[in-house]
């Protein structure tokens, strides 16, 4: 009897697991598709080569659900919003302003730059932040830098490697930065 | 530990849809014995607990496909009947098992506890469902299981009523496993 109990429901979570994995995968499959449409837009084709990104974190954070899922959908409004910043803030040397100057460093990797723009981008998110209960903000603010991640991955495409670094690693030490901000702010309300 | 009421149930299964792992162990612990019943009446002792799972894997597979507000009970008691239906039709059952598959017989006797006890619960379950639909569709629901009067209409309105209504009920308990 126990054993039958046992098998039940080791059978019905794997059921729950799976159900969840495939349903992760197929909205995985919405927001991959949209992604890829604004990027090509606002990026061109050779960015697309970052999708496979895209759509690994989005299946495992609709797949992982909960508090992750609820900060991963707010940070995609941050990830779209850095599709469409334009080159020349994230690599200023290759504006038009610079480039008749004689300065050219388009070549060379300017990851401080773009750890700049990352790290304004992810501190922004404290405003996006969902009111998790405390000990969910970590989840939160984790889904919150996944979701941003997952968009911002493909703004990785035209950039050179160390300036990729830079914004995303600016990204990430912005939304640490903002979600302790946020978990001090709350602190002093309480 | 305490069995959880409808409430709490519902609450339960909101939380699951939605990711929340540790609601899957009370949920399941509650789900459980309701499967193993509902199973034991539709086809008897011998093949209650393997259907018993099947269904139960079923309803955790479409855990996450459940509108978190929504009576959990209709729709688990649809898909797990669907379920419990599906199999004993695949057993390869004669005549007689098909029929009492299909809802129309009882493998226990009606004095049953279990079955009074089961009985009770699809009915407050339909009634549940039915709460949630529009006033017409409820009050139609309500004239075909005769707890309430048929609406004086003429028949073939009250047969396009009867449709709408089942089609609404079959969406609310979960699409077309529902039915």
């Amino acid at each position: 009897m126990e054993a039958d109990f046992d098998r039940a429901y080791r059978a019905a979570r794997r059921a729950y697991e799976l159900g969840r994995l495939r349903q992760g995968l197929s909205r995985s499959l919405v927001v991959t598709a949209a992604a890829g449409a604004a990027t090509a837009i606002a990026l061109g084709w050779r960015a697309t080569a970052w999708l496979p990104v895209t759509a690994v974190i989005w299946a495992f954070v609709e797949w992982r659900g909960a508090w992750l899922r609820e900060g991963a959908r707010r940070g995609l409004l941050v990830g779209m919003a850095s599709l469409f910043l334009p080159l020349s803030i994230l690599r200023p040397c290759c504006s038009p302003e610079a480039m008749a100057s004689g300065v050219n460093c388009c070549t060379t990797a300017m990851p401080s730059t773009c750890a700049g723009v990352g790290a304004l981008l992810g501190l922004s998110l404290v405003l996006l932040l969902p009111r998790a209960p405390r000990a969910r903000r970590l989840e939160a603010a984790l889904g919150l830098a996944l979701g941003t991640g997952a968009l911002a991955a493909l703004r990785c495409g035209p950039l050179l490697l160390g300036e990729t670094v830079g914004l995303l690693g600016g990204l990430m030490a912005g939304v640490a930065a903002a979600s302790l901000a946020r978990a001090w702010m709350d602190r002093r309300t309480a | 530990m305490r069995d959880p009421d409808e409430d709490e149930l519902d609450g339960l299964m909101s939380q699951l849809a939605q990711g929340e792992r540790d609601a899957f162990d009370p949920l399941f612990r509650a789900l459980h014995p309701r499967a193993i019943r509902l199973a034991r009446a539709r086809l008897g002792p011998t093949r209650a607990d393997d259907a018993a799972q099947a269904a139960l894997e079923r309803v955790f597979a479409r855990a996450a496909e459940f509108t978190p507000g929504r009576p959990v009970l209709p729709w688990f008691y649809a898909i797990v009947a669907n379920e419990i239906r599906a199999l004993a039709r695949e057993g390869g059952a004669g005549r007689a098992e098909a029929e009492r598959s299909a809802g129309e017989a009882w493998a226990v006797e009606p004095e049953d506890p279990e079955r009074l006890l089961l009985e009770r619960e699809l009915r407050r379950a339909v009634e549940r469902a039915t709460a949630s639909l529009d006033d017409v569709s409820a009050e139609t629901i309500a004239a075909l299981i005769g707890g309430g009067a048929r609406p004086a209409i003429a028949a073939p309105a009250f047969r396009k009523r009867v449709s709408r209504a089942y089609a609404r009920l079959r969406l609310l308990l979960g699409g077309s496993d529902g039915g």
